[in-house]
């Protein structure tokens, strides 16, 4: 009997000593959502979960979640370092009166080093009634977050504060966009617009295309420093590129762009506002330009309705194109 | 010699149009830039947000942004004496939600479709309730965590 007992205590041991090794390991580094999956499976490739949420409980730190066939996947907030891509497969996430998908970045673990979110060619549609496609938010205590977009659609968000992809964390850190497109939005189509000063974000938007905005096409906030290049703004109800520096300064590069048809092409909107322009086509809007702007000499600005402030040449007297 | 760009000498016409533009789009007094937004005074927004309780006029439901939030409400007041109700939510799929204006009664149905989006209208008649009011979405033998509560409206 005591030689059972002894075995069966032993056997216990390695039964609790197993369980926290299992817990680790149920997260893997890469998994899978399906069209026909379920949030019950591990999310393997051969056992498929159905949604993003599913998945991301089950995707380990800095892994990976991809879509096995197309699929909606549905709305999810991310609270850690991960990539979804579903490149070459068509990957939807449809989102009713809410936001498609959440980055709070104070919930982010303080271990968590790298604070990357890297988003790849999703189509987010809010079927008209969407809050905001993105949604990018926190930095108070966690700073410093990565956000990468990638060709991504994001369309039909008209409820609210209703914008394509909406940053407003204060904790500074990096919001790259590239290939991406952002139309039929109720507000803004790509905005960084933090409530306070905060710290800098930088941001790179390369070959976006932001169409029919109710408001503001590109916003770009407090502390935000944005190089925009081959983007087309167009369409947007009140302002195509817009900066506003009411708390902090901020800055936008627009190059090699169109902005055409708006209520106002690019806009220096309130507090210290730098804008710089060098090789874009600015063309029918109601007015092309408000406040003080800058130009390297190159752009085209024609068949605006009006004109409005004329930029101000960038460098000296002798080089006023301030080309190097 | 100041350097002179034809195409960019600006109108006085122009000036002045710059110029009412960009009052119109200042707004130095909050850091956050608020757009310039035409508003119903009869219409009134609110966010639906998950959890399974709140007071009946839905004051202690905080009516902003946050991942908690899964819908939106629009509530409208029309000139024939009923109020229009439109719902949009993305919850758990395939699931059909009760609708009731929180302590007064259910005043329809909402079901989800199999990727959790759904959407409804309805109206129902302005006296049933006062200025102050609130909506709950909750399933047939609702449990805990599946309830869903909307910040209040308010006419006031």
């Amino acid at each position: 009997m005591n030689r059972i007992a002894l075995s069966h205590t032993i056997a216990a041991t390695f039964l609790l000593l197993a369980l926290p090794a299992t817990s680790a390991h149920a997260q893997a580094s890469r998994t899978w959502v399906s069209g026909v999956g379920d949030d019950v499976n591990p999310c393997s490739r051969t056992a498929p979960c159905k949604t993003f949420a599913g998945a991301i409980s089950k995707t380990a730190l800095n892994g990976e979640i991809n879509c096995l066939d197309p699929g909606g996947f549905g709305s999810v907030t991310i609270v850690k370092s991960i990539t979804i891509d579903c490149h070459e497969i068509f990957g939807s996430v449809l989102f009713s009166g809410t936001n498609g998908i959440n980055i709070p970045f104070n919930s982010f673990a303080a271990t968590d080093t790298r604070k990357t979110v890297r988003l790849r060619n999703l189509n987010l549609n809010g079927v008209d009634t969407g809050l905001v496609g993105i949604r990018i938010s926190g930095g108070s205590t966690i700073t410093g977050g990565v956000v990468i977009i990638e060709d991504t659609l994001i369309d039909g968000v008209f409820a609210g504060s209703a914008s394509g992809i909406l940053d407003d964390r204060t904790g500074g850190g990096e919001l790259y966009v590239s290939n991406t497109t952002v139309r039929n939005t109720g507000t803004f189509g790509i905005a960084y617009n933090p409530g306070a000063a905060g710290q800098r974000l930088d941001i790179a938007l390369d070959n976006v295309r932001v169409q029919n905005s109710a408001n503001i096409g590109i916003l770009i906030g407090n502390n935000g420093r944005a190089m925009i290049n081959r983007a087309v703004v167009t369409g947007n109800a009140q302002i195509g590129v817009g900066a506003s520096g009411s708390a902090a300064a901020s800055e936008i590069n627009l190059s090699n762009s169109v902005v055409s048809n708006n209520g106002l092409g690019v806009g220096n909107l309130n507090g210290t506002v730098t804008v710089r322009l060098s090789n874009n086509d600015i063309s029918f809007n109601a007015t092309a330009f408000s406040g003080v702007t800058q130009s390297h000499v190159n752009n085209r600005i024609q068949g605006n309705s009006a004109l409005g402030p004329a930029p101000t040449p960038i460098g000296s007297t002798s080089n006023p194109t301030g080309l190097q | 010699m100041r350097y002179a760009m034809p195409i960019f000498r600006p109108r006085y016409n122009s000036i002045w149009l710059g110029a009412a533009m960009l009052v119109g789009t200042t707004l130095a007094t909050t850091a956050q830039y608020v757009p310039n937004r035409p508003t119903d005074p009869n219409q009134r927004q609110v966010v639906l947000v998950h959890q399974d309780t709140s007071d009946c006029s839905g004051r202690d439901v905080p009516n902003t942004d946050s991942p908690s939030v899964r819908g939106t409400i629009w509530a409208t007041r029309l000139f024939d004496g009923n109020t229009s109700v439109k719902v949009a939510m993305t919850a758990k799929p395939n699931t059909v939600y009760h609708v009731s204006l929180k302590c007064v009664r259910q005043i329809g149905d909402i079901k989800t479709d199999d990727e959790g989006v759904g959407n409804l209208s309805l109206v129902f008649p302005t006296d049933l309730v006062g200025a102050e009011y609130s909506f709950e979405l909750a399933p047939d033998a609702a449990s805990a965590g599946s309830r869903y509560q909307s910040a209040q409206i308010s006419f006031k």
